[in-house]
């Protein structure tokens, strides 16, 4: 069970477990967003390749647009989950509403 | 404390899967992220399975063995050909992100999460064995 609430300030709550079987009914929804969006992950208790494979489509195709998504709120093995991937370079991690160091840089050509 | 079970060859059968794993994991030692890791190994082995040998035997054998410290979980798959995931493609994982493609990555979190995985085929029976172990360290 998979849930993504839009939040206030373009925060969008994503709770449960991101995996194979949730993963195209969540690829619509991400389908939605625009600009710049703060995934807060907090709730978020599983992510399997095939989540991530949702959220690089999505951080590629806001890119474009001068957007993006930021992660925040990962679980610690969420979190390591993210580095293995080496997902820390293509997304902003944030914690507390502040950046913590990533190697995320949206200023790379 | 073995459990056994067989998995359709379907991919709406993952969440069936993901509740045989769970109730398997019940009675095991190891910790929320420990038990998340068998949870993402099985889904990440499994859809290969589906996705590269979608010809193989309609189900999919799965034993999980809950040691003292340790899960044991061994996944065998018939009628197919060699498929060893412990021989994965590089994902790319230090590209930058207009060349990072979303396949791959799911057999590399397996390796780089799980505390030993080992693939044998034995090609008279076309079937492939997948053995993976989670250990739970004990605190100093």
């Amino acid at each position: 069970m998979l849930t993504i609430e839009q939040g206030a300030d373009d925060v969008v709550h994503l709770a449960g477990r991101f995996d194979a079987a949730q993963s195209p009914a969540a690829q619509i929804a991400f389908d939605r967003l625009n600009g710049v969006v703060t995934l807060d992950c907090a709730g978020l208790d599983y992510v399997s390749s095939a989540g991530l494979g949702v959220l690089l489509k999505t951080q590629k195709r806001l890119l474009t647009a001068a957007g993006r998504l930021r992660l925040s709120g990962l679980k610690p093995h969420i979190r390591d989950i993210f580095v293995y991937s080496g997902f820390d370079q293509l997304f902003e991690i944030v914690a507390d509403g502040s950046s913590v160091r990533s190697n995320f840089s949206s200023g790379r050509t | 404390m073995k459990s056994s079970g067989r998995i359709e060859r379907r991919f709406d059968a993952l969440p069936a899967a993901v509740a045989f794993v769970e109730r398997a994991l019940d009675v095991s030692s190891l910790d929320n992220e420990r038990r998340q890791t068998v949870h993402l190994a099985v889904e990440e082995l499994l859809t290969n399975m589906l996705k590269y040998a979608p010809q193989g035997a309609p189900t999919i054998a799965i034993e999980i063995a809950c040691h003292q410290g340790a899960v044991d979980v061994t996944l065998i798959d018939s009628g197919v050909e060699r498929f060893d995931p412990t021989r994965a493609p590089d994902p790319g994982i230090d590209r930058p992100i207009d060349e990072r493609r979303p396949g791959g990555l799911g057999l590399h979190l397996v390796a780089r999460l799980v505390d030993s995985l080992s693939y044998d085929y034995a090609a008279e029976r076309r079937e492939g064995t997948t053995r993976f172990r989670v250990e739970q360290p004990r605190e100093c």
